[in-house]
């Protein structure tokens, strides 16, 4: 059996070519990272191989034979390549073992009835393997994200894959039991598996990996052979140039020493529900200011809950020392705080129209008399607005669905922009974009901050919070448990202080 | 040279729908001697006028991502409560009273769809049975009331033999096509049918807007109502068991938004284009008609036509 | 409570015997409301200490549980069906020209037209990618223009010992109808519960995606789902064949309403994934209870629309508020 062979895979999205002709060959027994930035292609690449959508070109074939991969099921039962997804496949309203067991419950049916009693010891039996001891009769929203992809994986391992993907599992999870996990893939090594190891914490798959894959844009920059597991430093500076295109990494805009008593803009006090723990942020004026930790310890709740998008909370919002009261997403507007969403196909655009509807929209009663619109003077606007921002679009009449992930941003951008924000919330806003987008809206979300708009951002990416912020909180379980200065950052005491 | 010229593919589209319905009639006429008459087309506009405006209603809420399966019951409440009303002789007032009825109980709707969060499938399912026995509750049925002269000399009316009414449906059209294409409410009811979210965080305020659809669409209800009350003089309202009153009406309103191409799920679509979804819905009964084909073979044909059209849109848009 | 805590290996999570007693009788309020209203009318009137009244609830009972079992699962697959109605009429047009050559043939005719008509729906939603209510609004209006070609006007020929089997009473006990409603339950529920299809109708309709992701066949699953509600709402049509004693080619369309409010009063969620038969049984009995309380007080057939869509839209409210409450909480 053996190897997987990919040949120049490619996938085209609306807008976007996820992946530009990937090939590379993957020998059993080893381990190979798969690193690149938010939107290199990873999470795509892996769809592919799991048959969730085809290639638009390319072929991939297992010893020889080429392999049509229609769906999961067949992938894993019939071509033995399993895969953890980065976003949970856990079903939530569903008992955890149903979900152990979800594409083969007919296995359970005894005389023409599930048999629960069974499947509660097999799944408890499979979770077992690593280290999992729960009621398996729990529904899958009532676990933490640790306890979700530790199952998700034991599922994987349960089906005894010769290809086992994971994707991102280790993103939620504390250093003792990614090792623990470690442990359990060197095993599968030894068996003569192949594993693909995602992650987006280098250290880690410098650790385990054989082989280190680099994709950057949708196209694979190289690969970078780790056996030996020597001189980390060395490699890892060569991989983060071959991720990144520069050997500095991405440029960020620079950072002025900033007055400690500029006059503060945002205000939150005391800001509380049921996750999140007294939080007190002052934003200044000429400031971005970032919210930094693991993933999923408050960070977005607190800017939803500042801009009026939570149901629940107390606390006090003000801005420029003016109580606002903020319960819901107009008010927060009103008042000139834009939130601006991580997930901004769903959240903030209107996909399916033209690049001015999506500018025009939010404010487009300022401009309009009398109840209508003055469609030349709207035009010009936003046609001003898409130069300043430099918005690649032939014209406004194009449909946003089409336009690349950083002009997508640039337009939610311009959005709020002609709103006259007085402060930005922005949750993870380079995500998905390439690396001459970030940059660009670095530098914008920096010149904003002169200008007297500042950002207060969750960002997740730990070159970012090093390099973009003037200061960085760090969250923890729903409270800011340290603060650090944008310009005199450690790293690695940055990573530490993640753990709480 | 044609080629050379870009057209967006909304425009497109409608051409296309314009080139359908000039075949359909062509096809008809030649079958037909009497169809491309001057006094059957208009025949067939004025037949349609009721079915048009209920269907230019209809299309302002499935553009918002909504729906509105009461529209035909609302539709015969204002008929017939006009009906009643109009026994004491004065039009205005009655008339009046019939479209402040017809917003109320679009703002009902509006109020459990966008505040209450009910679908607006069920909410709007439970205000059609509501009516039809509301609707016999207080009129007792048909048969009763009768409009007053003026509003069945409007109905019923001709200026160089174009029905009044048929003006009103074709105004209304044209009025709706420039708010939805002119002003930030035209905007507006577009964005929220596309992405509701992104409106909810651009500080639209998305209920106020759904809130106001299912009012316009219950005014235009009631307003086709009135019409059709000048023209049936005393109305009988039809009934199928169990199904509401007016609910034909009502789905035939959405078969010809649909066969407009406007997009069930919203934001996209327009009321132009739904003006030619009646027509075209229009001229296919009539041909049905003309082959002895009866209603029976109207509804089936509806479905059918329905399905074929959503695959085919569906077809244009994944090229 | 916090996303990344080391998992305490020790200690395991269970859900305590109280908490499932809560549960138990949050999933099975509907039974309560049941009781309480019967308690209370037998208690207001004699009418309701007697059988016969109670045999007519059970009878008129069966077409709505058929048919909100139909909707429960299409609803549960996140989907919609408004052909349930127009499939019951359908079954009773068809039975009613058939039924002349034989039964048991005109049975298994009705449900072969049943599966295809599902079938249909269920390729419609998934291959082509039509939206649920467009495809099966479609499907309601072709079959009710095929159901008038069929059965013209209301009439056709129903065999007695047909209906005498089926409307079969000991004593004043509609026997045939219980036995009918029980296995509808069973059925019912164990398909839901403890069948593998069931589940993945849970699975599909929790998470579309995810169901895919955990390989899942997606559109089998949903085609099979719209074949079983067109089953059931043949089976409910049949069953009302035999209590009008003829075809009528609209004697389904008020089921399609029913449908929907049994499914919401009986806790399943519009937005897939969630609830179950049971509920919609219960929901069932209390419909039927209520239309005989409703004709007892002398409330005529027009005012019964009104109470119905106010009920409708106060449950499918009510349920929503319930919801959107429970998540907050959380």
């Amino acid at each position: 059996m053996g190897t997987l062979t990919l040949d120049s895979i490619t996938k085209r999205f609306p807008g976007v070519e996820a992946l530009k002709g990937i090939s590379f060959v993957l020998d059993e027994g080893r381990i190979y990272g798969l690193v690149g930035e938010n939107g290199a292609g990873k999470s795509t690449l892996v769809k592919i191989l799991m048959g969730l959508f085809p290639p638009d070109e390319g072929s991939i074939s297992m010893a020889e034979e080429r392999l049509q991969i229609r769906d999961p099921h067949q992938a894993r039962f019939l071509f033995g390549i399993d895969a953890v997804f980065q976003e949970h496949a856990l079903i939530p309203q569903m008992s955890i073992m149903e979900n152990v067991f979800l594409d083969q419950l007919d296995r359970f049916h005894d005389r023409g009835l599930l048999n629960y009693r069974r499947m509660v010891s097999e799944a408890r039996e499979v979770i077992g393997k690593v280290g999992l001891d729960l009621d398996v009769n729990l529904p899958a929203d009532a676990i933490s994200a640790t306890e979700k992809s530790l199952i998700e994986f034991s599922i994987a391992l349960h089906r005894d894959p010769k290809f086992l993907i994971l994707d991102e599992v280790t993103a939620t999870m504390a250093s003792d039991i990614v090792q623990d996990l470690f442990e359990i893939m060197k095993e599968l090594k030894e068996a003569g598996k192949t594993i693909i190891f995602i992650s987006h914490r280098l250290q880690e798959v410098l650790s385990i990996c054989d082989e280190i894959l680099v994709l950057k844009d949708g196209a694979l920059q190289g690969s970078v052979d780790n056996t030996e597991k020597k001189d980390p430093v060395a490699i890892r500076k060569k991989i983060v140039l071959m991720m990144t295109g520069t050997e500095k990494g991405l440029h960020f805009p620079t950072r002025d020493t900033k007055e400690s008593e500029a006059p503060v803009v945002l205000s939150l006090r005391n800001i509380r529900n049921t996750r999140l723990r007294d939080i007190n942020v002052d934003v200044r004026e000429g400031e971005i200011v970032a919210l930094a930790g693991l993933r999923g310890q408050g960070q977005s709740m607190l800017l939803r809950a500042a801009a009026g998008m939570l149901a629940h909370f107390e606390g006090e919002i003000s801005l420029r020392g003016e109580l606002k009261r903020i319960r819901n997403p107009f008010n927060a507007v009103e008042s000139g705080i834009f939130y601006v969403s991580d997930r901004r196909d769903d959240e903030e655009l209107w996909l399916s129209h033209d690049v001015w509807l999506n500018i025009s929209l939010g404010s487009i009663s300022d401009r309009a008399r009398l109840g209508f619109i003055r469609m030349k003077e709207d035009r010009g606007v936003i046609q001003e607005m898409v130069e300043n921002l430099r918005i690649e679009t032939p014209s406004l009449s194009k449909i946003v669905q089409q336009l690349s992930g950083g002009n997508r941003q640039k337009v939610v951008l311009g959005k709020y922009l002609l709103s006259k924000p007085r402060i930005l919330l922005m949750d993870q806003p380079t995500i998905g974009l390439d690396v001459g987008a970030k940059a660009e809206i670095y530098a914008l979300l920096r010149s904003l901050a002169n200008e007297g708009i500042p950002t207060l951002a969750v960002l997740t990416d730990l070159e970012e919070v090093v390099n973009l912020p003037d200061r960085i909180l760090v969250m923890h379980e729903g409270r800011i448990t340290r603060e650090f200065q944008g310009t005199e950052v450690d790293e690695e005491e940055l990573v530490d202080s993640y753990y709480g | 040279m044609i080629s050379r010229i870009k057209l967006e593919s909304s425009t497109k589209q409608f051409l296309a729908l314009a080139l359908a319905l000039t075949v359909i009639m062509v096809v008809a006429g030649l079958a037909t001697p009497g169809f491309l008459t001057y006094q059957h087309l208009t025949m067939v506009l004025y037949c349609n006028t009721m079915l048009g405006l209920l269907s230019l209603a209809q299309t302002l809420v499935i553009l918002s991502g909504g729906l509105d399966l009461s529209i035909g019951s609302i539709y015969w409440i204002s008929t017939m409560t006009g009906a009643l009303l109009m026994l004491d002789g004065g039009t205005l007032l009655p008339a009046l009273i019939c479209l402040l009825i017809g917003a109320g109980i679009g703002f009902i709707n509006g109020i459990a769809i966008a505040k209450a969060k009910i679908p607006h499938v069920v909410m709007t399912l439970a205000m059609l049975i509501s009516l039809t026995g509301v609707l016999y509750v207080t009129t007792g049925g048909g048969g009763h009331g009768r409009a007053t002269e003026e509003l069945i000399a409007f109905s019923t009316g001709r200026v160089l033999g174009f029905p009044y009414i048929s003006i009103v449906w074709i105004a209304l059209t044209i009025i709706f096509f420039l708010v939805l294409k002119y002003t930030p409410f035209g905007w507006r009811i577009r964005a929220v049918g596309s992405n509701p979210v992104a409106c909810r965080f651009s500080g639209i305020k998305v209920e106020r807007i759904q809130i106001l659809v299912y009012m316009l669409s219950g005014l235009l209800a009631a307003t086709a109502g009135l019409l059709y009350l000048g023209w049936a003089r005393t109305p009988y309202p039809t009934f199928q068991s169990g199904a509401g009153v007016g609910a034909d009406v009502a789905l035939k309103s959405i078969a010809a938004v649909i066969i407009g191409g406007t997009l069930f799920s919203g934001g996209r679509g327009g009321v132009e284009r739904t003006f030619l979804g009646v027509l075209i819905l229009a001229c296919l009964y009539s041909i049905l008609l003309m082959a002895g084909l009866g209603d029976e073979w109207q509804i089936m044909l509806s479905g059918i036509i329905i399905i074929s059209v959503v695959v085919i849109y569906g077809r244009a848009r994944s090229t | 409570m916090a996303e990344t805590t080391p998992i305490p290996r020790a200690q395991r999570k269970t859900i305590s015997w109280l908490q499932k007693l809560w549960m138990a009788l949050q999933t099975h309020y509907v039974y309560v409301i049941l009781v309480l209203i019967w308690i209370i009318s037998a208690i207001a009137s004699p009418y309701f200490r007697m059988v016969p009244t109670y045999s007519n609830i059970l009878t008129s009972a069966v077409p709505i549980a058929l048919i909100g079992l139909a909707q429960t699962v299409v609803v549960i697959s996140r989907g919609f069906d408004l052909s349930v109605g127009a499939v019951a009429s359908m079954a009773t047009a068809v039975a009613s020209v058939a039924m002349v050559k034989g039964i048991i043939p005109s049975i298994i005719l009705v449900l072969i037209i049943a599966v295809a008509i599902g079938a249909i729906n269920g390729l419609g939603v998934t291959k082509l990618g039509i939206n649920p209510f467009i495809m099966t609004l479609c499907m309601m209006f072709f079959l009710s223009g095929l159901n008038l070609l069929i059965r013209p006007s209301p009439g056709g020929y129903i065999p007695d010992n047909y209906k005498e089997v089926l409307l079969f009473q000991v004593g004043d006990f509609p026997l045939t109808a219980f036995l009918i409603l029980v296995c509808t339950a069973i059925v019912g529920s164990i398909l839901l519960q403890r069948r593998r299809l069931g589940r993945e109708i849970y699975a599909v309709g929790g998470a579309p995606e995810r169901a895919r992701m955990s390989g899942i066949n997606v559109d089998q699953t949903l085609i099979k789902t719209y074949i079983i509600s067109a089953i059931a709402s043949a089976l409910g049509g049949l069953f009302i064949a035999a209590r009008i004693g003829s075809g009528n080619a609209e004697a389904g369309a008020p089921y399609l309403f029913d449908s929907f409010t049994t499914v919401f009063m009986g806790g399943t969620l519009v937005t897939g994934g969630v609830g179950g038969y049971g509920g919609t049984l219960g929901a069932a009995l209390i419909i039927s209870s209520l239309g005989r309380i409703l004709q007892f007080l002398g409330i005529n057939i027009w005012n019964q629309f009104i109470a119905k869509g106010a009920l409708l839209a106060s449950v499918a409210g009510l349920q929503i508020y319930f919801a959107r409450k429970g998540r907050q909480v959380e």
